[in-house]
């Protein structure tokens, strides 16, 4: 039987709403039409001039000096022509303060009386100002080997001809103004010096001779060999002086007179005949798609709102009776009539369109952006929480940190702009923390319906603990309040922003995530989406190691970030995980298959910690796991290989062969060779760490609260990257001393009943999934605290996700598992999904 | 070592109480009473030891 979809959801939609969808489409056309045809157009008129140094001039004109290069000055250029003062100057010369009321059009006309009314008419300087910063986006210059373009995009075409016109009269002046200039100031300069040194020898040539005359007089030879000596080195400098003046002069003659030939006009400014943008008949096909799209989402908008479509597909999942048979016959039976809020939305929606369009001047992605956000806020109300969370998730997992010095500033990758977008500040906050931000008002305004919703969308049964759940309340709090004590205490708001920001998130985004996640069913998705992360960082990183920096003669000595290593480690251990609970040939191909690509991602990201991570989170599985079959062939796989093990590291510990690397690794962490990367940066971390510790003695049991910077104690190489002692390289140490042992126990808490948790939970844990869901749970608690005892840990955003899954994990296991006395859930009746059919108009 | 012992060995090891309650209580009691024996070790012992 065929199904029908959304194919027939959508022909229904349309013949049912057929005039609204129309009315829609006419809306957005018109505005669009309207708006288009009122917005000023941007003529973009340039010229190219050829850059070439008459060299024979200068030759022939002063053969003992420097011929000057072509690329003399040419790197200076583009500063120099969008100087503010030459912009000023640009702006005058072509009368842009007369033309301003005649350029303005007629929505800047509104806008202008508008501001006119409420402030009065804008004053000469005003305006000027305006136009230059106007200008200043405008104008663009370009420089290459020995090409100057000069660009401009303005409302006018005849305002834009003048503009790049009189900037190239301006780029044939600078040469003459500017170097020119220099030279007559430097040969002036020689000349005084001349001057001076002349009269210098004058004077003591009459000395001399007025000595020979006295001498001659009293009848005696008298003594003048210095006076005479210091005489002839005065004339040797005259004599250069005068060489040196003069051929700055001939030099400075020489620049002003070459200066028209230096500079071609290769392209000259000419009028463009149409204006930039794309032609009037492709504005038009786009404006006729754009409606058409309008008319369609307004049709589909209307029928979610109030009309109940349904398709067939819909009525044969419900009835579980096949519709075999559609009469093409509108449905004229009880209809309910259009929902008011939704025909504001509707109409609002096909006017945005309309003005997208004529403001993109036909930017396909701006003016399909109404329509996008549209269905991005409907999937935001409509999915459950954990989508969006998913997806910021992966954003977390594998855009590039600019701060975490990606690809070693390298390269820029394809997630690199994403990255800023989300690490970076925008508007007070990151990227992420604004989305965290959204899906808390979300899930708050989505809680407050709740009641009128048939079904709720997130699990609302078997949440996590309540202990769990207040633990990480509480750990916000006690941030919060570590935050308010030390801006109290005199510290920095700012520094203490930057210090609390992604430690105050974890509660936030491990309280969504307990709320949005169902675990075990949702592990699949979620390592899913860590094993798409970690490929996608992988693949990046061999990208950028193998066609980027070892082709161009770089090895820097990481390519992904510190932030990436959770993501690597944990990968490696689920790949171990697979094996430890259950080794089948299906598994170990999988976690083959996967951590080949897991393994050249933590070679590429080259962190010794990563390894430490690894081995002590196997660690704890081994301890926390029962001795179960791989328990027992490790355990005597490990007893039988103990003396070549011991070997293996006695030999290797002084060794240089790469068959011993691995000890080389081990050595390097706990007791590195002198002179070498590892052992600076293990002294480095000590120093930083004794300061700490030394700061902490000040206030051992409330500590510091943030926005303080610890005492350099003992002077380090690299204060500055800890931000000149407000944020430690370890996390914990740095946490002691913000908030003393008080508040590092309250902050972490939440770690110690999580662990609590989880090891009760284990013990009920039978099947394959629960088990490696709980154990991958701890390895990222095992590693999110050596993190943070290694290296900054909690100040890490994508740890903040870690760090939730781990815990709604544990949380949501634990209680559908029973292993946790919590009250007997609220039994929610489940009702259908879809709404009683009466009332409903149905075409099948 | 000495936070991962705190925070997660510590608490794993108390939730072996067959009590759940009980267990919880002697997990944060443990965690807690770690972080005092840690402070008197950073402030007595330590410097003593040179």
């Amino acid at each position: 039987m065929k199904t029908p979809g959304a194919r027939q959801f959508l022909r229904v939609v349309l013949r049912r709403h057929r005039q609204a969808a129309a009315v829609c489409a006419l809306i957005t056309a018109a505005v669009g039409a309207a708006v288009f045809s009122a917005m000023p157009r941007t003529w973009r008129v340039g010229a190219d001039v050829y850059v070439a140094e008459p060299v024979t001039i200068h030759r022939l004109a002063n053969p003992f000096a420097p011929v000057p290069s072509p690329k003399d000055g040419l790197n200076e250029l583009t500063e120099q022509l969008t100087a503010h003062e030459q912009l000023v100057a640009l702006v005058k010369r072509v009368g842009l303060v007369d033309q301003w009321q005649s350029s303005r059009t007629v929505p800047q006309r509104v806008k202008d009386r508008v501001v006119a009314f409420f402030r009065g008419p804008p004053k000469e300087e005003d305006v000027l100002d305006a136009l230059v910063a106007m200008l200043e986006q405008r104008l663009s210059v370009s420089v290459t080997t020995d090409h100057v373009k000069i660009w401009v995009e303005w409302p006018s075409r005849d305002v834009a001809f003048g503009l790049v016109e009189a900037s190239v009269a301006t780029l044939e002046h600078l040469r003459e103004s500017r170097d020119a200039e220099a030279l007559e100031a430097v040969a002036r300069t020689l000349d005084d010096q001349l001057s001076g040194v002349h009269s210098e020898v004058v004077t003591r040539a009459e000395n001399i001779r007025d000595e020979l005359v006295r001498a001659a007089a009293r009848g005696h030879r008298p003594s003048l060999e210095a006076e005479t000596e210091q005489l002839r080195r005065d004339q040797s400098r005259e004599a250069d002086l005068m060489l040196r003046a003069e051929e700055k002069h001939i030099s400075a003659e020489v620049v002003r007179r070459s200066n028209t030939l230096r500079f071609t006009v290769v392209h000259p400014a000419v009028r463009p005949k149409v204006p930039e943008g794309l032609p009037l008949a492709l504005m038009g096909f786009l404006l006729l798609l754009i409606s058409v799209a309008s008319g369609v989402v307004g049709a589909i908008a209307l029928s979610i709102a109030g009309g109940r479509v349904m398709s067939g597909g819909q009525l044969t999942r419900e009835l579980r009776v096949p519709v075999i048979a559609s009469g093409w016959v509108p449905w004229k039976g009880l209809e309910e009539p259009l929902n008011r809020r939704a025909l504001v939305l509707v109409t609002v929606l096909s006017v945005a369109c309309g003005v997208s369009f004529a403001v993109s001047e036909g930017n396909a992605l701006i003016t399909f952006a109404p329509l996008i956000i549209a269905f991005v806020c409907w999937a935001l109300w409509s999915l459950p929480l954990k989508w969006p969370l998913l997806l910021l998730m992966l954003a977390a997992v594998t855009l590039d940190d600019p701060s975490d010095r990606p690809y070693y500033r390298l390269w820029h990758s394809p997630v690199t702009d994403a990255g800023r977008l989300f690490f970076s500040n925008i508007a007070w906050f990151t990227g992420f923390e604004l989305a965290v931000m959204g899906l808390v008002v979300l899930t708050i305004a989505r809680r407050l319906r709740a009641k009128s919703r048939a079904l709720p969308l997130d699990p609302t049964t078997n949440l996590a603990p309540r202990e769990l759940r207040l633990a990480v309340l509480f750990s916000g709090a006690a941030i919060i309040v570590l935050f308010g004590y030390g801006i109290l205490r005199g510290g920095i708001f700012r520094e203490a922003l930057w210090q609390f920001r992604v430690l105050a998130m974890l509660p936030v985004i491990s309280t969504l995530v307990m709320y949005a996640f169902d675990f075990p069913r949702d592990v699949k998705l979620v390592l899913g989406t860590l094993v798409l992360g970690s490929i996608v960082k992988s693949l990046l990183g061999m990208y950028f190691i193998y066609a980027i920096a070892y082709p161009s003669g770089k090895f820097p000595p990481h390519t992904t970030g510190h932030n990436d290593t959770m993501l690597f480690v944990t990968a490696s251990v689920v790949c171990f995980l697979m094996l430890w609970e259950k080794p089948t040939w299906r598994h170990l191909f999988q976690a083959t298959a996967w951590m080949a690509f897991v393994a050249m991602a933590l070679r590429l990201n080259d962190r010794r910690i990563a390894y430490v991570d690894i081995a002590v989170a196997l660690l704890f599985i081994y301890w926390v796991s029962p001795r179960h079959r791989m328990k027992r062939l490790v355990t005597q796989g490990f007893v039988l290989m103990l003396p070549v093990l011991m070997m293996y590291f006695v030999v290797g510990w002084s060794a240089r062969s790469s068959i011993f690397k691995p000890v080389q690794k081990i050595r390097s962490i706990i007791a590195p060779a002198e002179e070498t990367e590892e052992e600076s940066s293990n002294v480095e971390r000590d120093i930083e760490n004794f300061n700490l510790l030394k700061s902490w003695e000040g206030n051992m049991i409330f500590g510091q609260g943030f926005g303080h910077a610890f005492t350099e104690f003992v002077p380090s190489n690299d204060f500055s990257q800890s931000n000149f002692g407000h944020v430690g390289h370890n996390s914990v140490l740095w946490l002691l001393w913000i908030g003393g042992i008080v508040g590092l126990t309250c902050v972490l808490l939440y770690l110690g009943i999580a662990a609590f948790f989880f090891a009760r939970t284990l013990r009920k844990a039978q099947t394959f999934d629960d088990r490696v869901a709980l154990l991958t749970a701890l390895s990222i608690m095992v590693t999110y605290v050596l993190q943070a005892f290694g290296d900054m840990g909690t100040e890490a955003i994508p740890f903040d996700f870690f760090i939730a899954v781990a815990l709604a994990i544990i949380g949501r296991l634990t209680t559908r598992l029973g292993a946790w006395p919590v009250p007997i859930a609220r039994v929610q009746a489940v009702k259908s999904v879809v709404p009683p059919l009466n009332g409903v108009g149905v075409s099948a | 070592m000495s936070v991962v012992l705190a925070l997660l060995a510590l608490p794993i090891i108390a939730a072996r109480d067959p009590l759940p309650q009980r267990g919880l209580k002697r997990a944060l009691v443990s965690v807690v009473a770690f972080n005092i024996f840690f402070v008197f070790l950073v402030r007595f012992v330590v410097p003593r030891l040179g």
